[in-house]
């Protein structure tokens, strides 16, 4: 089954792999913008001339975090674009150990030799072997038939979106935890090295914001976010309705053909380029 | 290292058993000893060298002192000496920063102790030695050699967090060559494997959960759903999780053909609170009643003072759990179970009152419904959370269902709204899945065998004796030496080597006392 699972990751999953590049490009990278977050991030910004996506999905802050601070040590950077989104207080992504993530970023070099101890997918080796029964094509390098979701936009539904919410709820008393005490310190840390920060919250479906309008948490994370970029002085851009609901993958994720025009929005608001 | 961390069952493992095996059949007994004796100290020092030195030095002193009060005429200050000698250890490693914390409340002054870290095992290597101490006073220990007191103690499997062996059921096995190999290789591996499934797989899906509903908690008001979630959730994560070292103990230790004592036999069968103080962690039970209840006086000296020590000893073994006031309050709410549980059996053993016995089904589910309120304080962060969790679990806090049920439950959905049920967000709650994974479970824990009883004809373990439950069940899952059933057993353990590989399950709940 090891085995198995070695080829199957070494056949289908490293050839498409960049995580490796996106690692390098932290350290190396001599772009002067840069987007970090969630898969809230990873999809919703497009990559240019100008600036890196660091996003990546599921990530929670510590390792968001850790990722700013690698870039950081790096080249110098002009400007950065930092997620400002409720599910970063959420209790699954605040307990979440991604501590081996935060150690491949910080470990740069050769991977380890068998790909399945590799910090991106030993969490995942169960999940991947599984995917590969289902699937045993899998172990040849065929990924399934089913085309990128991303690119389509769905119509989405309450149910989806409330079940959606229910997850992404923000802790009680968030306000005096660990990860926002770290978010406020990291942006003060950016500001401080003369990078300035745009703190955005992205766009989501209007079934979602529906599903949130009543609760709290999520009413008060945004009051949050907005309260902290103006005692630091940063600029703070909430774009939840920027969009129409037929223009989403799924409740809180914009249809990937967005992207490049929702980037250049971002782009113009934040730094005016 | 873990039970279940690559580099024991990759390395660790194979190495010192073939290593024990080749010995133990080409050398002398003692050869084969030694070799065993060094792999438990690599294992004990592989978290934290330093503390070897604590280790071994414990084992030397209270070898001296164990010769000492046997040899000596005035022995009974030699042992009191030795004990407080032990529990001053274990007070300044487990307790000092407790007791500051205590005397900083008393007298409203900061005073402030470096809470050094916990040596691993120290509650279970003092009590066993407390009472070897005690049996070398009472004029029961036979076997001198300090080899084996030695390997007694520390003998890997059950070092870091039990069972608390006692020195008659170990030492005498150490005097004996490994035979029957094959049978204690298959035997005790099958035991690990099973051990290794509910650690990785059971108790880990409900470590998640729990951290999520306890998560989610904290500082808030959690209703009524997400209280009892959360509840089971940890009874379950700490069954299958104690239950799954517990396993794995024995089995690891059937490898090297040495009989552990019977630690965990299917605590939430208990019809009485009495009886699942007699399933879960056996070897505790035993150690407090023979080495703190009996000394007190225990049922002899009238039932107020029965009563009496029953309340100190549960209230000790809350605290020998951890220096918290939580496991203070979850000894004590065990403690007036106990009683009630006395009282009750009192009650209802005189004729008149017969007919108020619950029956077996009732009394099961109502004993396991109070487990699961104990476990509360005991999984809680702060005796905050505690009671937010209590108030949650009592419905003080009002019910919440998940949004979205209020349209799938329709008619229904609307009757429970008018009736007071919000339907909003359940933190941590995890759908249909998370409530078929309890559903199983708690047919697992009700009404599966458990591994003693599917391994009752190879003696799985010491003192273990299988009941006439489970008859059927028993037949059709028992363990026996079948090719087929070998490559399930395989096909099972190969699953679960991707488990160990993927890392990061958390350590045991017991490695932490």
């Amino acid at each position: 089954m090891v085995g198995m699972t070695e080829v199957m990751i070494r056949t289908t999953l490293l050839p498409t792999d960049h995580s490796q590049e996106m690692i390098e490009r932290l350290h190396t990278s001599t772009v002067p913008y840069a987007a970090f977050g969630d898969s809230h991030v990873e999809s919703a910004i497009a990559a240019r001339q100008d600036l890196d996506n660091f996003g990546v999905a599921s990530d929670n802050f510590d390792t968001v975090a850790a990722r700013i601070h690698v870039r950081l040590s790096g080249q110098p950077l002009k400007g950065v674009i930092l997620q400002a989104d409720p599910e970063l207080f959420s209790v699954y992504r605040t307990t979440a150990d991604q501590s081996l993530r935060v150690e491949e970023l910080q470990r740069r070099g050769r991977p380890p030799l068998l790909a399945i101890m590799r910090p991106a997918y030993r969490p995942y080796i169960v999940r991947y072997f599984w995917a590969m029964l289902r699937t045993p094509s899998l172990l040849f390098g065929r990924r399934a038939e089913a085309p990128p979701k991303e690119s389509t936009s769905v119509s989405v539904s309450e149910r989806d979106a409330q079940i959606r919410a229910q997850l992404q709820v923000p802790s009680a008393q968030f306000q005096d935890g660990a990860t926002s005490r770290e978010y406020s310190r990291l942006v003060s840390r950016l500001t401080a090295a003369g990078v300035a920060v745009c703190m955005v919250s992205f766009p989501l479906s209007g079934p979602y914001r529906r599903a949130t309008a009543d609760l709290p948490p999520f009413a008060a994370a945004y009051d949050w976010f907005a309260g902290e970029a103006r005692r630091l002085g940063v600029r703070y851009l909430d774009l939840r309705a920027l969009y129409a609901d037929s223009l989403f993958h799924d409740p809180d994720h914009l249809a990937h053909d967005l992207a490049v025009p929702f980037t250049a929005t971002v782009m113009k608001e934040c730094f005016a380029r | 290292m873990l039970f279940h961390d690559p580099i024991f069952v990759f390395a660790f493992l194979p190495i010192s058993l073939g290593l024990y095996l080749l010995l133990s059949r080409e050398a002398p007994l003692w050869a084969a000893m030694a070799a065993l004796a060094i792999a438990s100290l690599i294992f004990y020092g592989w978290w934290e060298p330093r503390y070897e030195f604590l280790l071994i030095g414990s084992i030397v002193v209270n070898y001296l002192f164990g010769r000492a009060i046997t040899a000596a005429p005035r022995r009974k200050r030699l042992l009191t000496l030795a004990v407080a000698a032990n529990l001053l250890a274990l007070g300044v490693f487990k307790y000092a920063g407790f007791l500051a914390e205590i005397a900083s409340s008393v007298t409203g002054s900061i005073i402030e102790i470096e809470r050094p870290t916990l040596p691993l095992g120290i509650s279970f290597f003092t009590f066993l030695q407390i009472a070897y101490l005690v049996d070398a006073y009472r004029g029961q220990t036979h076997d001198r050699s300090f080899g084996r007191y030695f390997l007694f103690v520390t003998f890997f499997p059950h070092l870091i967090a039990g069972p608390i062996v006692h020195h008659s059921e170990l030492m005498p096995q150490f005097k004996r060559r490994i035979s029957a190999i094959w049978e204690h290789l298959s035997v005790g591996s099958v035991i690990f494997v099973i051990g290794l499934f509910k650690k990785l797989v059971l108790a880990a899906q409900m470590g998640t959960w729990t951290d999520a509903f306890f998560g989610a908690a904290a500082g808030a008001s959690p209703g009524f759903v997400e209280s009892w979630l959360g509840a089971l959730c940890f009874a379950f994560q700490i069954y299958f999780d104690f239950s799954a070292y517990s396993d794995m103990a024995v089995g690891l230790s059937r490898m090297f053909g040495i009989w552990l004592p019977v630690n965990f036999n299917s605590p939430y069968k208990a019809t009485g609170i009495i009886e699942f103080w007699r399933r879960w962690h056996i070897t505790l039970s035993r150690f407090l009643r023979e080495y703190l209840y009996f000394p007190l006086g225990g049922n002899r000296k009238g039932r107020l003072r029965s009563y009496v020590n029953i309340m100190v000893v549960m209230l000790l073994a809350g605290l020998w759990h951890g220096a918290a006031w939580k496991f203070v309050l979850w000894g004590g709410i065990h403690g007036i179970y106990l009683l009630i549980n006395h009282g009750w059996r009192e009650l209802t053993s005189r004729k008149r009152f017969a007919r108020l016995r619950f029956p077996a089904p009732v009394a099961v589910a109502v004993t396991f419904a109070a487990t699961v309120v104990a476990w509360v304080p005991f999984r809680a962060s702060d005796l905050a959370q505690s009671l937010a969790m209590l108030r949650g679990m009592c419905g003080l806090n009002g019910i919440t269902l998940p949004a979205h049920y209020l349209a799938t439950l329709g008619r229904a959905g609307e009757t429970l709204a008018a009736a007071g049920v919000h339907f909003g967000v359940v933190p941590g709650y995890g759908g249909g899945v998370q409530l078929m994974w309890l559903t199983a479970l708690l047919v697992f824990v009700w009404a599966l065998p458990n591994t003693q009883e599917l391994l009752a004809p190879y003696h799985p373990a010491l003192g273990f004796e299988a009941s006439g439950a489970n008859g059927q069940w028993r037949r059709v899952l028992a363990w026996r030496p079948d090719p087929r059933l070998a490559a399930a057993i395989g096909l099972v353990a190969a699953f679960l080597s991707l488990r160990v590989l993927q890392g990061r399950p958390g350590e045991f709940i017991y490695f932490q006392f």
